[in-house]
């Protein structure tokens, strides 16, 4: 951990420092929800789309706001916050929406998951902080997504989920899903799985 | 590729009896002539007017393979300019927009204002001896620039004929999306981008017309959501002789019946029926805007296909609202908008899929590349003169007529040195317009010319 020295150093207030995610819950809590994420990997990689759409609260939103190319001075700080704006997204869905992407992938006929692609989700770096509200959490985390389709195609998409969990019994709902990708240009053919 | 190549293209693109050779989406030759005479000289997309609302405000967008910068002045003009600098040809702004009083290119630091003036020179006395003509070293302006109904396109040919001429007949279908209620339409912020390995003709071909494969390629989503969609589709489709097309399809406004929007639509049918017509103003469709801006009016769609080599190209995708909804319809409009379409969009990833596999197969065949393709369908049952539409119009969903005028404008602006002239197989379309008093009288003449000046 670094000195208070070397925080000065370097320009870092010691709340902003706190902020920025330090363990604050125990560690019980802390590896429940990596299990909590690695598990919900788990439910996508083996493409258990309906059980996983199970996973989000009724309230739950799951978003991907767009990243933008902006000269520093005028970058918005948080791309996130401004996701409730009228800025397009890639897609910003609602339970019932997300219930008709599952339907789409169980139609049998959504042939750009038909053969399903082959993808492997890695979650790292879980930050996670008391969300205020008794039993919610902020988690946010790093991932990797792979994606192998068909004979040659593949698709590396990394990226950042900021995540609302919700305590549920022994385990947690996703209570709210922000995910920031870190590509502007998207590099493939299209974002057919979920992140 | 040298100009003799002009037989071997004519061999490629048959359009008059629907035979295409692929080797057009493949061929890097031809798309270096196709950067150069095609992109070189048609008017293309830049921006609605809604994208640049100050001066300084500026963004960054691509003519063909080449970065331009599009910049509104202070006297509320738009003026276009390659975004290259002339001293070594670095782009002066990296940035997709925002707003700027000047640009330093971050190479040697050449300073450009935003009438693309060059201002500053680094050690203008000790390295050029005081002996740079700055004035003659600006950055490199499009030939041409001019709008319809807000929206802005520039060419780079000085000889190219005027906007509304290129744009045609397809006029009276652009109406039908711009000009629907008096305030028009904004884009809503924000661009999505995407990357497809295939040619981005399949792309603008497919938004010209091919309403064909909507009921195979979005079984999943058009077909599972709402079955009435593909359910006997009444609709037409029309083709220009400029190479544009839209295919329709009549009652509905939007492509799910559930739609949040449905309401809104409806409430807007009196409104829409008075400013269009019949004809126009209860349809969900698709277009193409030769060569390279596409849209799905009932998707509230708009977008690019920049070319990013024979082999690769980008979609940029927006979203357009009537500027006067309220603000509760503009956000559903966002959100149905990014449902449906986009690289995540439950329609439009299974043409990301298509679209993708053909480049594959056309960049490792030999014998794929040979086989000609169909483009038949609908031949012959074509008139150029509908007593409604202007244009060659099918009076049926399914057809690929908009293909065979787009290749056929294609192979024209491939194989000719001089601009293009299209001669006019069907009558003009002012004189298409005073025949029919319905769908455009004397007022809502007026209301146009109304509605321009609002946008200067
Ligand atoms: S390349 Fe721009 S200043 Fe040298
Ligand atoms: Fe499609």
């Amino acid at each position: 951990m670094l000195t208070t020295g070397e925080q000065s150093q370097r320009g870092t207030s010691a709340p902003a420092f706190r902020s920025m995610g330090m363990a604050r819950v125990p560690v019980e809590t802390q590896v429940a929800i990596e299990q909590f994420l690695y598990a919900e990997a788990e439910l996508l990689d083996d493409w258990q789309w309906r059980t996983w759409q199970q996973l989000f609260a009724e309230d739950a939103h799951y978003r991907m706001p767009i990243r933008r190319n902006r000269l520093r001075r005028q970058r918005k700080t948080d791309e996130a916050e401004d996701s409730g704006g009228l800025e397009v997204a890639h897609f910003d869905d609602d339970v019932n929406s997300l219930d008709l992407r599952v339907q789409q992938l169980e139609s049998g006929m959504h042939w750009a998951e038909d053969p399903p692609s082959r993808s492997r989700h890695l979650v790292t770096n879980v930050r996670v902080q008391p969300a205020g509200t008794d039993g919610e959490f902020h988690v946010r985390s790093s991932f990797l997504v792979y994606r192998n389709r068909l004979e040659a195609e593949v698709d590396l998409w990394a990226g950042e989920r900021r995540d609302v969990l919700r305590t549920h019994g022994e385990s947690f709902l996703i209570a709210d899903r922000i995910i920031l990708l870190d590509q502007n240009l998207v590099l493939s053919k299209n974002l057919s799985v979920f992140f | 590729m040298s100009d003799t190549d002009a037989t071997r293209l004519n061999e490629l693109v048959d359009w008059e009896n629907g035979l295409i050779g692929p080797e057009i989406f493949i061929n890097d030759d031809i798309y270096r002539q196709e950067l150069d005479r095609l992109f070189g000289r048609a008017w293309l997309f830049i921006a609605h007017d809604s994208m640049l609302p100050g001066p300084g405000d500026f963004l960054n967008t691509y003519m063909g393979g080449d970065p331009v910068l599009a910049i509104r002045q202070r006297d509320g003009g738009v003026r276009v300019f390659l975004n290259a600098c002339r001293h070594r040809g670095m782009k002066v702004c990296r940035a997709e927009d925002g707003n700027a009083k000047n640009f330093m290119c971050s190479y040697h630091g050449w300073t450009y204002n935003t009438a693309g003036e060059l201002i500053n020179v680094p050690n203008l006395d000790t390295a050029y001896f005081n002996e740079l003509d700055q004035k003659r070293w600006g950055l490199v302006e499009v030939a041409q620039i001019a709008q319809y109904k807000g929206l802005w396109f520039a060419t780079f040919d000085p000889t190219a004929p005027p906007l509304e001429d290129f744009l045609g007949d397809m006029l009276y279908y652009i109406d039908a999306w711009v000009d629907r209620t008096p305030g028009g339409i904004e884009v809503l912020p924000g661009v999505i981008k995407w990357t497809i390995h295939g040619n981005w003709k399949l792309g603008a071909e497919q938004f010209g017309g091919d309403g064909y494969h909507a009921v195979i390629t979005h079984a999943s989503s058009l077909g599972t959501f709402d079955p009435s969609f593909l359910r006997d589709i009444k609709g037409i489709e029309f083709a220009s002789r400029q190479g544009h097309g839209y295919s329709m399809i009549f009652d509905r406004m939007t492509r799910f019946a559930d739609d949040p929007l449905g309401r809104y639509n409806q409430a807007q049918v009196p409104e829409r029926l008075e400013r269009l017509g019949d004809a126009r103003a209860n349809t969900v469709g698709n277009f193409t805007v030769f060569p390279n801006l596409s849209g799905l009016p009932g998707s509230a769609n708009l977008r690019m296909w920049h070319p990013k080599g024979p082999n690769e190209f980008e979609i940029w995708s927006w979203t357009i609202v009537d500027k006067d909804a309220p603000e509760e319809v503009k956000r559903a409009q966002r959100t149905s908008a990014a449902f449906t379409e986009g690289a995540a969009g439950v329609v439009e990833t299974d043409d990301g899929e298509n679209w993708d596999l053909i480049g594959q197969m056309l960049q490792r065949g030999t014998q794929t590349r040979k086989m000609a393709w169909n483009y038949q369908m609908g031949h012959g049952h074509e008139t150029d003169h509908d007593p409604v539409y202007p244009g060659r119009v099918l009076r049926n969903y399914f057809g690929e007529g908009p293909q065979r005028a787009f290749y056929r404008r294609w192979l024209e602006f491939m194989t000719s040195e001089s601009w293009p002239v299209a001669e006019a197989l069907e009558p003009d379309r002012r004189e298409h317009e005073a025949s029919r008093p319905g769908a455009f009288g004397a007022a809502s003449a007026l209301r146009r010319e109304v509605h321009r000046a609002d946008h200067r």
